[in-house]
Protein backbone atom coordinates (compact mmCIF):
# COMPACT_ATOMS: atom_id res chain seq x y z
CA UNK A 1 0.00 0.00 0.00
CA UNK A 2 2.78 2.41 0.87
CA UNK A 3 5.95 2.12 -1.14
CA UNK A 4 8.94 4.23 -0.23
CA UNK A 5 12.05 3.89 -2.37
CA UNK A 6 15.32 5.68 -2.10
CA UNK A 7 13.94 8.44 0.03
CA UNK A 8 16.44 11.09 1.02
CA UNK A 9 15.77 14.26 2.96
CA UNK A 10 17.91 17.31 3.53
CA UNK A 11 18.00 20.30 5.86
CA UNK A 12 19.40 22.72 3.34
CA UNK A 13 18.95 23.62 -0.27
CA UNK A 14 22.41 22.52 -1.34
CA UNK A 15 21.91 19.01 -0.12
CA UNK A 16 24.87 19.07 2.20
CA UNK A 17 23.01 18.31 5.43
CA UNK A 18 21.35 14.97 4.86
CA UNK A 19 18.77 13.67 7.29
CA UNK A 20 17.55 10.53 5.55
CA UNK A 21 19.70 8.34 3.34
CA UNK A 22 18.03 6.24 0.68
CA UNK A 23 15.28 4.81 2.84
CA UNK A 24 13.28 1.85 1.57
CA UNK A 25 10.09 0.95 3.38
CA UNK A 26 7.07 -1.06 2.33
CA UNK A 27 3.73 -1.20 4.09
CA UNK A 28 1.08 -3.81 3.41
CA UNK A 29 -2.55 -2.84 3.79
CA UNK A 30 -4.01 -3.67 7.17
CA UNK A 31 -0.68 -4.09 8.88
CA UNK A 32 0.75 -2.26 11.85
CA UNK A 33 4.34 -1.21 11.29
CA UNK A 34 6.74 0.43 13.69
CA UNK A 35 9.68 2.64 12.87
CA UNK A 36 12.01 2.67 15.84
CA UNK A 37 15.05 4.69 16.57
CA UNK A 38 16.70 7.09 18.92
CA UNK A 39 16.39 10.85 18.94
CA UNK A 40 17.68 12.44 15.81
CA UNK A 41 17.50 9.29 13.75
CA UNK A 42 15.21 11.01 11.28
CA UNK A 43 11.91 9.40 12.25
CA UNK A 44 9.84 12.60 12.31
CA UNK A 45 11.41 13.70 9.05
CA UNK A 46 10.25 10.46 7.50
CA UNK A 47 6.65 11.15 8.42
CA UNK A 48 6.91 14.75 7.30
CA UNK A 49 8.15 13.55 3.95
CA UNK A 50 5.23 11.18 3.57
CA UNK A 51 2.73 13.90 4.52
CA UNK A 52 4.30 16.27 2.05
CA UNK A 53 5.05 19.08 4.47
CA UNK A 54 8.76 19.28 3.74
CA UNK A 55 10.00 19.99 0.28
CA UNK A 56 13.68 19.13 0.45
CA UNK A 57 13.19 15.49 -0.34
CA UNK A 58 14.13 13.19 -3.18
CA UNK A 59 13.11 9.67 -4.05
CA UNK A 60 9.83 7.93 -4.72
CA UNK A 61 6.79 7.52 -2.55
CA UNK A 62 3.79 5.62 -3.88
CA UNK A 63 0.53 5.27 -2.04
CA UNK A 64 -1.93 2.77 -3.51
CA UNK A 65 0.17 3.07 -6.65
CA UNK A 66 -0.46 6.79 -6.84
CA UNK A 67 2.60 9.01 -6.95
CA UNK A 68 3.03 11.09 -3.83
CA UNK A 69 6.64 11.98 -4.48
CA UNK A 70 8.87 11.42 -7.46
CA UNK A 71 12.05 13.36 -7.68
CA UNK A 72 15.30 11.86 -8.88
CA UNK A 73 18.72 12.03 -7.34
CA UNK A 74 20.55 15.23 -8.13
CA UNK A 75 17.58 17.20 -9.41
CA UNK A 76 16.57 20.51 -7.84
CA UNK A 77 13.89 20.53 -5.17
CA UNK A 78 11.38 22.30 -7.33
CA UNK A 79 11.45 19.69 -10.05
CA UNK A 80 9.71 16.35 -10.19
CA UNK A 81 6.37 15.64 -8.59
CA UNK A 82 5.36 16.22 -5.02
CA UNK A 83 1.77 16.31 -3.94
CA UNK A 84 0.57 19.14 -1.69
CA UNK A 85 -0.23 18.21 1.90
CA UNK A 86 -3.95 18.72 1.42
CA UNK A 87 -3.96 16.35 -1.53
CA UNK A 88 -2.15 13.70 0.48
CA UNK A 89 -4.72 13.94 3.26
CA UNK A 90 -7.45 13.50 0.70
CA UNK A 91 -5.80 10.31 -0.46
CA UNK A 92 -6.41 8.98 3.02
CA UNK A 93 -3.05 9.50 4.70
CA UNK A 94 -3.30 11.31 8.03
CA UNK A 95 -0.71 12.03 10.67
CA UNK A 96 -0.88 12.48 14.40
CA UNK A 97 2.17 14.72 14.71
CA UNK A 98 4.78 14.88 17.40
CA UNK A 99 3.37 16.64 20.43
CA UNK A 100 -0.20 16.14 19.32
CA UNK A 101 -0.53 19.60 17.69
CA UNK A 102 -4.10 20.17 18.70
CA UNK A 103 -5.87 23.51 18.40
CA UNK A 104 -5.71 24.57 22.03
CA UNK A 105 -8.23 27.41 21.95
CA UNK A 106 -10.86 25.42 20.11
CA UNK A 107 -13.21 23.00 21.82
CA UNK A 108 -12.88 19.24 21.70
CA UNK A 109 -15.79 19.05 19.30
CA UNK A 110 -14.29 21.69 17.04
CA UNK A 111 -11.00 19.84 16.98
CA UNK A 112 -12.81 16.68 15.97
CA UNK A 113 -14.76 18.51 13.28
CA UNK A 114 -11.51 19.73 11.81
CA UNK A 115 -10.37 16.14 11.54
CA UNK A 116 -13.30 15.65 9.23
CA UNK A 117 -12.44 18.65 7.08
CA UNK A 118 -11.85 16.57 3.99
CA UNK A 119 -15.18 14.80 4.29
CA UNK A 120 -17.74 16.53 2.17
CA UNK A 121 -20.75 15.53 4.20
CA UNK A 122 -21.51 17.21 7.51
CA UNK A 123 -23.72 14.40 8.67
CA UNK A 124 -20.96 11.90 8.01
CA UNK A 125 -18.66 13.89 10.26
CA UNK A 126 -21.22 13.82 13.05
CA UNK A 127 -21.67 10.08 12.68
CA UNK A 128 -17.95 9.52 12.87
CA UNK A 129 -17.68 11.68 15.97
CA UNK A 130 -20.38 9.61 17.62
CA UNK A 131 -18.65 6.39 16.68
CA UNK A 132 -15.38 7.54 18.12
CA UNK A 133 -17.01 8.82 21.26
CA UNK A 134 -17.89 5.24 22.11
CA UNK A 135 -14.24 4.32 22.02
CA UNK A 136 -13.18 7.44 23.89
CA UNK A 137 -15.94 8.25 26.36
CA UNK A 138 -13.90 10.97 28.04
CA UNK A 139 -14.04 13.01 24.86
CA UNK A 140 -17.79 12.94 24.83
CA UNK A 141 -17.88 14.08 28.43
CA UNK A 142 -15.55 17.00 27.76
CA UNK A 143 -16.81 17.92 24.35
CA UNK A 144 -17.21 21.61 25.10
CA UNK A 145 -13.88 22.00 26.87
CA UNK A 146 -11.01 23.81 25.25
CA UNK A 147 -8.50 21.33 23.95
CA UNK A 148 -5.65 23.05 25.71
CA UNK A 149 -7.21 22.36 29.09
CA UNK A 150 -7.25 18.58 28.78
CA UNK A 151 -4.71 16.35 30.48
CA UNK A 152 -1.86 14.80 28.52
CA UNK A 153 -3.57 11.45 28.09
CA UNK A 154 -6.85 13.06 27.06
CA UNK A 155 -5.05 15.23 24.54
CA UNK A 156 -3.46 12.17 23.03
CA UNK A 157 -6.83 10.48 22.72
CA UNK A 158 -8.24 13.60 21.13
CA UNK A 159 -5.38 13.76 18.67
CA UNK A 160 -5.87 10.14 17.67
CA UNK A 161 -9.64 10.45 17.47
CA UNK A 162 -9.27 13.56 15.37
CA UNK A 163 -7.08 11.68 12.93
CA UNK A 164 -9.51 8.80 12.72
CA UNK A 165 -12.59 10.88 11.91
CA UNK A 166 -11.92 10.76 8.21
CA UNK A 167 -11.57 6.95 8.27
CA UNK A 168 -8.08 7.19 6.86
CA UNK A 169 -6.47 4.40 4.87
CA UNK A 170 -3.20 5.05 6.63
CA UNK A 171 -2.71 6.67 10.00
CA UNK A 172 0.79 7.65 11.02
CA UNK A 173 1.70 8.52 14.59
CA UNK A 174 4.82 10.38 15.61
CA UNK A 175 5.94 9.38 19.09
CA UNK A 176 2.46 8.98 20.55
CA UNK A 177 3.79 7.80 23.89
CA UNK A 178 5.80 10.95 24.54
CA UNK A 179 4.99 12.53 27.87
CA UNK A 180 2.44 9.92 28.85
CA UNK A 181 2.36 7.57 31.82
CA UNK A 182 3.07 3.92 30.94
CA UNK A 183 -0.41 2.70 31.85
CA UNK A 184 -2.00 5.28 29.59
CA UNK A 185 0.39 4.38 26.82
CA UNK A 186 -0.62 0.74 26.95
CA UNK A 187 -4.34 1.41 26.92
CA UNK A 188 -4.06 4.03 24.18
CA UNK A 189 -2.08 1.69 21.96
CA UNK A 190 -4.58 -1.09 22.48
CA UNK A 191 -7.51 1.15 21.63
CA UNK A 192 -5.63 2.35 18.58
CA UNK A 193 -5.10 -1.14 17.28
CA UNK A 194 -8.75 -2.08 17.85
CA UNK A 195 -10.07 0.97 16.06
CA UNK A 196 -7.78 0.43 13.13
CA UNK A 197 -9.03 -3.09 12.75
CA UNK A 198 -12.61 -1.79 12.76
CA UNK A 199 -11.89 0.92 10.24
CA UNK A 200 -9.66 -1.27 8.12
CA UNK A 201 -6.86 1.23 8.49
CA UNK A 202 -3.13 0.65 8.35
CA UNK A 203 -0.94 2.01 11.12
CA UNK A 204 2.56 3.37 10.98
CA UNK A 205 4.01 4.24 14.38
CA UNK A 206 7.24 6.09 14.86
CA UNK A 207 8.49 5.60 18.38
CA UNK A 208 11.29 5.53 20.86
CA UNK A 209 9.34 3.35 23.26
CA UNK A 210 10.17 -0.12 21.99
CA UNK A 211 8.32 -2.57 24.27
CA UNK A 212 4.89 -0.92 24.10
CA UNK A 213 5.13 -0.50 20.36
CA UNK A 214 6.30 -4.04 19.64
CA UNK A 215 3.27 -5.34 21.52
CA UNK A 216 0.95 -4.13 18.80
CA UNK A 217 3.20 -4.03 15.75
CA UNK A 218 3.49 -6.73 13.11
CA UNK A 219 6.70 -5.54 11.56
CA UNK A 220 9.39 -3.06 12.49
CA UNK A 221 12.11 -0.99 10.88
CA UNK A 222 14.94 0.38 12.94
CA UNK A 223 16.29 3.74 11.90
CA UNK A 224 19.78 4.81 12.84
CA UNK A 225 21.36 8.05 11.67
CA UNK A 226 18.96 8.36 8.82
CA UNK A 227 19.26 4.87 7.40
CA UNK A 228 17.37 1.66 7.90
CA UNK A 229 19.70 -0.49 9.92
CA UNK A 230 17.40 -3.41 10.58
CA UNK A 231 14.00 -4.63 9.53
CA UNK A 232 12.18 -7.70 10.74
CA UNK A 233 8.90 -8.96 12.10
CA UNK A 234 8.01 -7.75 15.56
CA UNK A 235 8.61 -11.09 17.19
CA UNK A 236 12.08 -11.40 15.68
CA UNK A 237 13.01 -7.95 16.86
CA UNK A 238 11.83 -8.65 20.37
CA UNK A 239 14.24 -11.52 20.55
CA UNK A 240 17.10 -9.88 18.72
CA UNK A 241 20.30 -9.39 20.65
CA UNK A 242 21.90 -6.84 18.44
CA UNK A 243 19.05 -4.35 18.85
CA UNK A 244 20.63 -2.99 21.97
CA UNK A 245 23.91 -2.64 20.19
CA UNK A 246 22.33 -0.63 17.41
CA UNK A 247 20.45 1.54 19.83
CA UNK A 248 23.08 2.17 22.39
CA UNK A 249 26.15 1.62 20.30
CA UNK A 250 27.57 -1.11 22.46
CA UNK A 251 26.56 -4.44 23.83
CA UNK A 252 24.60 -4.52 27.03
CA UNK A 253 23.37 -7.31 29.17
CA UNK A 254 20.22 -9.12 28.17
CA UNK A 255 17.23 -7.71 29.96
CA UNK B 1 -18.71 57.54 15.06
CA UNK B 2 -18.21 54.92 17.69
CA UNK B 3 -19.86 52.41 15.47
CA UNK B 4 -17.39 53.17 12.72
CA UNK B 5 -14.43 52.85 15.00
CA UNK B 6 -15.91 49.54 15.95
CA UNK B 7 -16.22 48.43 12.36
CA UNK B 8 -12.62 49.18 11.56
CA UNK B 9 -11.56 47.59 14.83
CA UNK B 10 -13.47 44.51 13.79
CA UNK B 11 -11.68 44.27 10.50
CA UNK B 12 -8.36 44.49 12.29
CA UNK B 13 -9.38 41.76 14.65
CA UNK B 14 -10.69 39.66 11.79
CA UNK B 15 -7.34 39.80 10.06
CA UNK B 16 -5.63 39.01 13.30
CA UNK B 17 -7.86 36.04 13.99
CA UNK B 18 -7.56 34.67 10.47
CA UNK B 19 -3.89 35.17 9.95
CA UNK B 20 -2.32 36.18 13.24
CA UNK B 21 -0.99 39.25 11.49
CA UNK B 22 -1.80 42.61 13.00
CA UNK B 23 -2.43 44.72 9.94
CA UNK B 24 -1.16 48.24 10.37
CA UNK B 25 -2.14 49.11 6.85
CA UNK B 26 -5.81 48.40 7.50
CA UNK B 27 -6.73 52.07 7.41
CA UNK B 28 -4.87 52.74 4.22
CA UNK B 29 -6.46 49.75 2.55
CA UNK B 30 -9.83 51.12 3.57
CA UNK B 31 -8.89 54.50 2.24
CA UNK B 32 -7.78 53.02 -1.06
CA UNK B 33 -11.05 51.17 -1.34
CA UNK B 34 -12.95 54.37 -0.70
CA UNK B 35 -11.06 56.21 -3.40
CA UNK B 36 -11.88 53.47 -5.84
CA UNK B 37 -15.50 53.81 -4.80
CA UNK B 38 -15.37 57.53 -5.42
CA UNK B 39 -13.95 56.99 -8.88
CA UNK B 40 -16.48 54.39 -9.81
CA UNK B 41 -19.40 56.33 -8.41
CA UNK B 42 -18.79 59.09 -10.91
CA UNK B 43 -20.04 56.76 -13.57
CA UNK B 44 -22.66 54.53 -12.08
CA UNK B 45 -25.38 54.81 -9.45
CA UNK B 46 -24.32 54.70 -5.85
CA UNK B 47 -25.45 51.27 -4.77
CA UNK B 48 -24.01 49.59 -7.84
CA UNK B 49 -20.79 51.40 -7.14
CA UNK B 50 -20.75 50.11 -3.60
CA UNK B 51 -21.34 46.57 -4.74
CA UNK B 52 -18.64 46.75 -7.37
CA UNK B 53 -16.17 48.36 -5.03
CA UNK B 54 -16.66 45.65 -2.48
CA UNK B 55 -15.95 43.02 -5.05
CA UNK B 56 -12.86 44.87 -6.16
CA UNK B 57 -11.63 45.27 -2.62
CA UNK B 58 -12.05 41.54 -2.15
CA UNK B 59 -9.59 41.09 -4.96
CA UNK B 60 -7.34 43.78 -3.58
CA UNK B 61 -7.05 41.77 -0.42
CA UNK B 62 -6.36 38.61 -2.37
CA UNK B 63 -3.71 40.29 -4.44
CA UNK B 64 -1.96 41.78 -1.46
CA UNK B 65 -1.84 38.41 0.20
CA UNK B 66 -0.59 36.60 -2.83
CA UNK B 67 2.08 39.09 -3.70
CA UNK B 68 3.30 40.22 -0.36
CA UNK B 69 2.23 38.28 2.65
CA UNK B 70 2.87 34.89 1.24
CA UNK B 71 6.56 35.60 1.11
CA UNK B 72 6.76 36.29 4.80
CA UNK B 73 8.49 33.86 7.02
CA UNK B 74 5.64 32.27 8.88
CA UNK B 75 7.81 31.67 11.86
CA UNK B 76 8.68 35.28 12.52
CA UNK B 77 5.82 37.56 13.56
CA UNK B 78 7.91 40.73 13.45
CA UNK B 79 8.30 40.58 9.72
CA UNK B 80 4.58 41.02 9.22
CA UNK B 81 4.71 44.12 11.39
CA UNK B 82 7.35 45.72 9.22
CA UNK B 83 5.58 44.67 6.06
CA UNK B 84 2.21 46.14 7.00
CA UNK B 85 3.76 49.42 8.08
CA UNK B 86 5.59 49.59 4.79
CA UNK B 87 2.37 48.80 3.01
CA UNK B 88 0.70 51.66 4.84
CA UNK B 89 3.26 54.12 3.53
CA UNK B 90 3.20 52.77 0.01
CA UNK B 91 -0.56 52.90 -0.33
CA UNK B 92 -0.78 56.36 1.18
CA UNK B 93 1.85 57.81 -1.11
CA UNK B 94 0.50 56.13 -4.19
CA UNK B 95 -3.00 57.42 -3.59
CA UNK B 96 -1.71 60.91 -2.98
CA UNK B 97 0.26 60.79 -6.17
CA UNK B 98 -2.58 59.42 -8.23
CA UNK B 99 -5.53 61.39 -6.90
CA UNK B 100 -3.86 64.50 -5.61
CA UNK B 101 -4.14 65.78 -2.05
CA UNK B 102 -7.23 67.95 -2.58
CA UNK B 103 -10.20 66.64 -0.71
CA UNK B 104 -13.11 65.11 -2.54
CA UNK B 105 -16.59 65.09 -1.23
CA UNK B 106 -18.42 61.83 -0.97
CA UNK B 107 -22.14 61.87 -0.46
CA UNK B 108 -23.65 59.40 1.93
CA UNK B 109 -25.14 56.34 0.27
CA UNK B 110 -28.16 56.84 2.47
CA UNK B 111 -28.92 60.33 1.31
CA UNK B 112 -28.75 63.45 3.41
CA UNK B 113 -32.14 63.22 5.07
CA UNK B 114 -32.81 63.55 8.74
CA UNK B 115 -35.30 61.83 11.01
CA UNK B 116 -36.69 63.50 14.06
CA UNK B 117 -37.27 61.32 17.06
CA UNK B 118 -38.13 62.63 20.46
CA UNK B 119 -36.59 66.04 19.89
CA UNK B 120 -33.29 64.60 18.63
CA UNK B 121 -32.22 64.74 15.02
CA UNK B 122 -30.88 61.52 13.61
CA UNK B 123 -29.27 61.67 10.24
CA UNK B 124 -30.14 58.89 7.86
CA UNK B 125 -26.48 58.36 7.43
CA UNK B 126 -25.96 57.62 11.09
CA UNK B 127 -28.83 55.18 11.16
CA UNK B 128 -27.69 53.54 7.97
CA UNK B 129 -24.18 53.23 9.42
CA UNK B 130 -25.39 51.55 12.55
CA UNK B 131 -27.43 49.11 10.52
CA UNK B 132 -24.47 48.29 8.31
CA UNK B 133 -22.26 47.72 11.29
CA UNK B 134 -24.78 45.40 12.89
CA UNK B 135 -25.11 43.53 9.64
CA UNK B 136 -21.37 43.11 9.39
CA UNK B 137 -21.15 41.81 12.95
CA UNK B 138 -23.91 39.32 12.33
CA UNK B 139 -22.27 38.01 9.19
CA UNK B 140 -18.90 37.68 10.87
CA UNK B 141 -20.25 35.84 13.87
CA UNK B 142 -22.18 33.43 11.71
CA UNK B 143 -19.15 32.82 9.54
CA UNK B 144 -16.76 32.17 12.35
CA UNK B 145 -18.87 30.18 14.70
CA UNK B 146 -21.22 28.22 12.54
CA UNK B 147 -19.55 27.39 9.27
CA UNK B 148 -16.91 24.84 8.45
CA UNK B 149 -15.04 27.53 6.57
CA UNK B 150 -14.96 29.80 9.58
CA UNK B 151 -13.65 26.94 11.66
CA UNK B 152 -10.95 26.29 9.10
CA UNK B 153 -9.95 29.97 9.16
CA UNK B 154 -9.65 29.94 12.93
CA UNK B 155 -7.70 26.69 12.90
CA UNK B 156 -5.25 28.03 10.33
CA UNK B 157 -4.57 31.12 12.40
CA UNK B 158 -4.05 29.11 15.54
CA UNK B 159 -1.80 26.32 14.33
CA UNK B 160 -1.13 26.29 10.65
CA UNK B 161 0.98 23.18 10.72
CA UNK B 162 -1.79 21.15 12.28
CA UNK B 163 -4.30 22.72 9.92
CA UNK B 164 -2.17 21.62 7.03
CA UNK B 165 -2.23 18.06 8.35
CA UNK B 166 -6.01 18.19 8.42
CA UNK B 167 -6.06 18.79 4.72
CA UNK B 168 -6.84 22.49 5.01
CA UNK B 169 -5.29 24.49 2.16
CA UNK B 170 -3.46 26.94 4.39
CA UNK B 171 -2.48 29.39 1.67
CA UNK B 172 -6.03 29.73 0.48
CA UNK B 173 -7.26 30.34 4.01
CA UNK B 174 -4.85 33.20 4.60
CA UNK B 175 -5.81 34.59 1.23
CA UNK B 176 -9.48 34.53 2.11
CA UNK B 177 -8.83 36.14 5.46
CA UNK B 178 -7.13 39.09 3.84
CA UNK B 179 -9.77 39.46 1.18
CA UNK B 180 -12.60 39.62 3.69
CA UNK B 181 -10.63 42.01 5.80
CA UNK B 182 -10.12 44.32 2.83
CA UNK B 183 -13.84 44.33 2.19
CA UNK B 184 -14.63 45.19 5.80
CA UNK B 185 -12.15 48.03 5.74
CA UNK B 186 -13.59 49.43 2.54
CA UNK B 187 -17.10 49.35 3.92
CA UNK B 188 -15.89 51.35 6.87
CA UNK B 189 -14.13 53.76 4.55
CA UNK B 190 -17.20 54.33 2.45
CA UNK B 191 -19.19 55.06 5.57
CA UNK B 192 -16.55 57.36 7.03
CA UNK B 193 -16.01 59.44 3.91
CA UNK B 194 -19.24 61.44 4.06
CA UNK B 195 -18.39 62.54 7.60
CA UNK B 196 -14.70 63.27 7.28
CA UNK B 197 -13.85 64.32 3.77
CA UNK B 198 -12.08 61.99 1.41
CA UNK B 199 -8.39 62.72 1.59
CA UNK B 200 -5.44 60.37 1.66
CA UNK B 201 -5.08 60.93 5.37
CA UNK B 202 -8.76 60.33 5.97
CA UNK B 203 -8.44 57.16 7.94
CA UNK B 204 -5.54 58.19 10.11
CA UNK B 205 -7.46 59.77 12.98
CA UNK B 206 -9.90 56.89 12.84
CA UNK B 207 -7.15 54.31 13.09
CA UNK B 208 -5.94 55.57 16.45
CA UNK B 209 -9.33 54.93 17.91
CA UNK B 210 -9.79 51.72 15.99
CA UNK B 211 -6.63 50.10 17.25
CA UNK B 212 -7.41 51.21 20.78
CA UNK B 213 -10.88 49.79 20.40
CA UNK B 214 -9.54 46.51 19.08
CA UNK B 215 -7.10 46.19 21.94
CA UNK B 216 -9.62 47.12 24.60
CA UNK B 217 -12.00 44.55 23.25
CA UNK B 218 -9.32 41.92 23.32
CA UNK B 219 -7.79 41.10 19.98
CA UNK B 220 -9.49 37.75 19.80
CA UNK B 221 -13.07 38.81 19.50
CA UNK B 222 -14.75 40.78 16.70
CA UNK B 223 -17.66 41.58 18.96
CA UNK B 224 -15.26 42.81 21.58
CA UNK B 225 -13.59 45.01 19.04
CA UNK B 226 -16.92 46.45 18.06
CA UNK B 227 -17.79 47.13 21.66
CA UNK B 228 -14.38 48.62 22.27
CA UNK B 229 -14.70 50.90 19.30
CA UNK B 230 -18.13 52.08 20.31
CA UNK B 231 -16.99 52.63 23.84
CA UNK B 232 -14.14 54.80 22.72
CA UNK B 233 -16.34 56.75 20.37
CA UNK B 234 -18.86 57.46 23.07
CA UNK B 235 -16.25 58.40 25.64
CA UNK B 236 -14.51 60.60 23.14
CA UNK B 237 -17.61 62.60 22.39
CA UNK B 238 -18.68 62.88 25.97
CA UNK B 239 -15.24 64.02 26.98
CA UNK B 240 -15.20 66.60 24.25
CA UNK B 241 -18.53 68.04 25.25
CA UNK B 242 -18.55 67.87 28.99
CA UNK B 243 -15.05 68.00 30.30
CA UNK B 244 -12.82 71.04 30.43
CA UNK B 245 -10.32 69.27 28.20
CA UNK B 246 -11.98 70.39 25.04
CA UNK B 247 -12.08 68.78 21.64
CA UNK B 248 -8.40 69.00 20.87
CA UNK B 249 -7.34 66.65 23.56
CA UNK B 250 -10.08 64.13 22.95
CA UNK B 251 -7.63 61.65 21.69
CA UNK B 252 -5.82 61.63 24.99
CA UNK B 253 -9.00 60.37 26.57
CA UNK B 254 -9.01 57.43 24.20
CA UNK B 255 -5.52 56.44 25.18
CA UNK B 256 -6.20 57.02 28.86
CA UNK B 257 -9.18 54.74 28.62
CA UNK B 258 -7.13 52.09 26.87
CA UNK B 259 -4.51 52.28 29.56
CA UNK B 260 -7.05 51.96 32.35
CA UNK B 261 -8.88 49.06 30.79
CA UNK B 262 -5.73 47.14 30.03
CA UNK B 263 -4.45 47.63 33.56
CA UNK B 264 -7.50 45.89 34.90
CA UNK B 265 -8.09 43.40 32.12
CA UNK B 266 -4.73 42.62 30.52
CA UNK B 267 -6.32 40.56 27.81
CA UNK B 268 -9.02 43.04 26.99
CA UNK B 269 -12.62 43.14 28.12
CA UNK B 270 -13.89 40.30 25.99
CA UNK B 271 -10.89 38.03 25.83
CA UNK B 272 -11.64 34.34 25.83
CA UNK B 273 -9.86 32.11 28.26
CA UNK B 274 -6.45 31.34 26.87
CA UNK B 275 -5.54 27.70 26.78
CA UNK B 276 -2.03 26.45 26.35
CA UNK B 277 -0.88 23.08 25.04
CA UNK B 278 1.97 22.64 27.48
Amino acid sequence: MLDIRNLSAFYDDDGALRVLHNINITLKAGSCVAVLGMNGAGKSTLLKAISGVISRVRGTILFDNKTVLNRSEGTPFRSGTQLKPEAIVRLGVVQVPEGRQLFPNLTVTENLRLGGYVLSNGKLVNDQIDKLNTHFPILKKKKKDLAGNLSGGEQQMLAIARALISSPRLIMLDEPSMGLAPKIVESTFRILKDICKDLNSTILIVEQNIPATLKIADYAYVLGNGSVVKEASASEITQANDLQEIYFGYETQNI
Amino acid sequence: MGGLYGLVAMSIVFTYRSTYVLNFAQGEMAMLGTYIYWTISQFIPIWFAIFLTLILSFFMGTLLERLLLRRLDKNNPSSSLVLTIGLLMVINSTVQWWYGPIQKSVPSPFGSGVIRLASYNFSLHAIGTILMVLLAVAILIILFKFTQLGLALRATAENWRAAQLMGIPVDSMLNLGWAISAVLGTVAGILVAPILVLVPSMMQPVMMYAYSGAVIGGLESPVGALAGGILIGVVENLAGTWSPIGSDLKIVIAFALTFVVLSIFPNGLFAKREARLY
